[in-house]
């Protein structure tokens, strides 16, 4: 097995779910029920024997940095494993200028004097189970620069719009652009590569002489660079969904309802690990009727629910009927309440006998904490 | 800092009433409440006290539960200062004794709470599920300027033959103590919850230790002794939800009242949690096909079948057209399509077959004979 260095990437900047991206950055936000985003891209790493990793932080810190604090949580050895953020408020009014090159060329040194020799750099929005060993494998027998892993889809036309996507000859990337959904079948990238570290360093290095608006995705897609950087593709077939969207964010949570589908992401040999809350087990009443439902600890169900993500300590009151919707922890359905369509953002409470019903062109949303 | 109460925690028993569910784990490692394990109570209680040292003394199969208490960071209790201590019986310059009985076992351990120098010690067992602030009660203890408190809890007059009883005065002062009276004068039963004054305490087992006729035990040596000594001796009363789950029906009964409406141990309290180990595991799915009524289920468990009355621990599976009814499942155990579970403790890791029949209306059955490969 290799020792490798994580690195936990932030999104594309086109990435954004409306309404929740008011109140914390992506990596933080609750998802099917009980994690938090970037718990996944931190669990692949643990499981795949990583175990220094950094965390590059754009915005919106507090919430991140509490969840995944020093990462013992994660299983990261307390001793010989480390778990560093890396966050800059340099540029942080200038969002052209605020990339992974920049945050990472400002703590080149960080990455210079890590022993590992390679360096795995993956964004948490993308969700999936990933061994990046295997990654690693392939990218020392190819002898590439970079690998790129992607995924082939068959719903790029409704699904990864705003991803990127590659053109791939006999499996060496030859073009990177934007995906906007035209065609069905595409090779989906999943913004995450393994190169060695020298090679990253060098990389930000030039990147970051050549343009401040450079990113690691957009230096590599340029039409010169892709010509003379040996970039080869890594086919991952696993579970794929990329959060970019509150669309994307709200159909994610549903489609994983599905225990068949979930067991694509979940194993009992592959945990993903996330920070305790000490709630108790969830709770049914008599009066209960659940359905299709993925239910976090601390729950309290009275009413109806049918498909449906609940979070940490959500309440639906007697008689309330929640369909089709996904609640963020601690919310409060009230008393013969009707929720359906629905993203129902962390603390908020639906009063007595209100509806709240969005369709599936427009998901409703309720704001963090409001009282409706 | 000074350490003002250290907490000592007797579980040291097998429980041999809860069958093969403590055949290979003391009685305290006992599962309980759909996540928690019974001591999990008496070190979380500590925990939110303010308590900052505890010590666990261990004897009978003490594998699982030693390994347990010693991960002081589940309670919070671990820090600069602050600890879970596992006190086995050692060899000791003296030689080699096990515990003798509770008070024996405190004894051999006073060079432990001497290193802490305490004002008070708390002595707590730790095979009983309840929910108390052990620093309301050393505030009892220090009004009255008692020399020993014992917490209490008003039961039957029937209840009252199985327990040490406190007769007392209105100041709730005791002038007698009876271990287990045929004809009880008194409702008031010990909850086997002390707290002495450390000197009382260090005088008091030294002399019980000397004397060979002792059954080194508090409710039939040391209290005895110390009300014929004259010292002030106090009873805590106490009206919360408590129970000693040392029996398969008392386990089954106490998990059917955390099911009763408005859950007596409050055990979604934001400010007084039960703390436990945090075990990673997939999310909880219910299936299309399920129904469930008035049930407590955890993490990672997988249901599409019908579940009613009933606690479900992590990981369990109930496939579809299972029934479950007033059951308790312990940690992932899988129940296969159609078989119909009523009235039942199912042990850890046990697999019930498609369309097996287990349970009857008229008592509660413990399954622990088929373990998932």
């Amino acid at each position: 097995m290799k020792d490798i260095l994580g690195i936990v990437n932030f999104e594309n900047e086109s990435a954004r779910i409306e309404g929740l991206s008011n109140f914390r950055s992506i990596p933080a936000m609750s998802f099917l029920g009980r994690y938090r985003v970037v718990d996944f891209v931190l669990s692949n790493m643990v499981n795949s024997g990583i175990d220094h990793i950094k965390v590059l932080i754009k915005d919106k810190p507090r919430s991140l940095i509490e969840h995944i604090g020093i990462g013992s949580h994660y299983n990261i050895n307390s001793k010989s494993g480390s778990l560093q953020i890396l966050y800059s408020d340099k540029n942080i009014t200038n969002k052209l200028y605020f990339t992974d090159v920049n945050l990472l060329s400002q703590y080149s040194s960080y990455i210079r004097e890590a022993n590992q020799e390679y360096v795995v750099i993956a964004p948490s929005y993308m969700i999936c189970k990933i061994n990046y060993q295997d990654v690693v494998e392939q990218h020392i027998k190819t002898g590439a620069d970079v690998t790129a892993v992607y995924k082939q889809v068959t719903d790029g036309d409704k699904h990864f719009i705003g991803c990127e996507e590659f053109d791939l000859i006999n499996n060496r990337v030859v073009l990177m652009k934007v995906s906007h959904g035209s065609t069905s079948v595409k090779n989906i990238s999943l913004e995450t590569y393994v190169m060695h570290k020298d090679f990253l360093l060098d990389l930000i290095d030039e990147a970051a002489q050549r343009s401040a608006a450079y990113s690691i995705g957009a230096f590599l897609a340029n039409d010169d660079n892709i010509k003379y950087i040996n970039i080869q593709g890594y086919k991952y077939e696993g579970y794929l969904a990329c959060l970019n969207s509150l669309e994307e964010y709200y159909y994610t949570n549903l489609e994983l309802i599905n225990h068949v589908k979930a067991k694509e992401l979940f194993s009992r040999d592959w945990p993903v690990y996330t920070k305790t809350n000490d709630s108790p087990p969830a709770h049914y009443t008599p009066r209960a009727e659940v359905k299709n439902c993925m239910v976090a600890n601390g729950c309290v169900v009275q009413g109806k629910i049918e498909n449906c993500i609940l979070g940490r300590g959500v309440k639906i009151k007697k008689g309330a009927r929640v369909k089709n919707a996904v609640l963020l922890p601690n919310t409060i359905i009230g008393e013969d309440a009707i929720v359906e369509n629905a993203v129902i953002d962390k603390d908020a409470k639906i009063l007595v006998n209100k509806e709240i019903v969005g369709n599936d062109d427009q998901i409703a949303y309720v704001r963090r904490g409001d009282t409706i | 800092m000074k350490t003002e109460m250290l907490a000592m925690i007797l579980a040291g028993g097998r429980g041999t009433r809860l069958m093969e569910l403590t055949e290979k784990a003391a009685k305290p490692a006992v599962h309980f409440g759909g996540k928690y394990r019974i001591i999990d109570f008496p070190l979380s209680n500590c925990a939110n006290s303010k308590i900052r040292y505890v010590g666990v003394l261990t004897q009978y199969e003490s594998i699982v539960l030693n390994s347990y208490v010693s991960q002081s960071s589940f309670w919070g209790l671990d820090g600069r200062d602050r600890g879970t201590f596992v006190l086995n019986p050692r060899e000791k310059v003296t030689g080699f004794s096990l515990y003798m009985g509770t008070a024996d076992a405190i004894y051999q351990n006073l060079d432990f709470m001497d290193q802490y120098n305490p004002e008070y010690v708390l002595i707590l067992s730790g095979d009983h599920i309840y929910k108390m602030d052990y620093d309301h009660m050393l505030d009892f203890h220090k009004e009255n300027n008692a020399d020993l408190t014992i917490a209490g809890l008003t039961v039957t007059f029937e209840e009252a033959t199985r327990f040490g009883i406190m007769n007392t005065n209105k100041d709730y002062s005791i002038y007698e103590f009876e271990e287990k009276p045929p004809v009880p004068k008194n409702n008031l039963a010990s909850m086997g919850i002390y707290i002495f004054n450390y000197d009382v305490l260090k005088k008091a087992l030294t002399e019980d230790a000397a004397r060979e006729d002792s059954a080194h035990d508090f409710g039939k040596n040391i209290i005895p002794n110390l009300l014929n000594e004259g010292k002030r001796l106090f009873a805590y009363p106490f009206d919360g939800y408590w129970k000693d789950v040392g029996t398969i029906d008392s386990l089954w009964q106490a998990h059917m009242d955390l099911l009763a409406q408005g859950d007596p141990l409050k055990l979604d309290d934001e400010n007084w949690k039960i703390y436990t180990e945090d075990i990673p595991t997939t999310p909880q799915f219910i299936g299309e096909n399920a129904c469930l009524k008035g049930s407590s289920i955890n993490q990672g468990c997988v249901v599409d079948g019908t579940v009613i009355n009933s606690v479900l621990f992590r990981d369990v599976v109930i496939e579809k057209g299972a029934e479950i009814i007033n059951s308790v499942i312990m940690p992932e155990s899988v129940v296969k399509r159609g078989a119909k579970l009523k009235n039942c403790i199912v042990g850890e890791k046990q697999l019930i077959l498609e369309n097996e029949v287990i349970g009857s209306d008229d008592k509660i059955e413990l399954f622990t004979s088929r373990e998932v490969k």
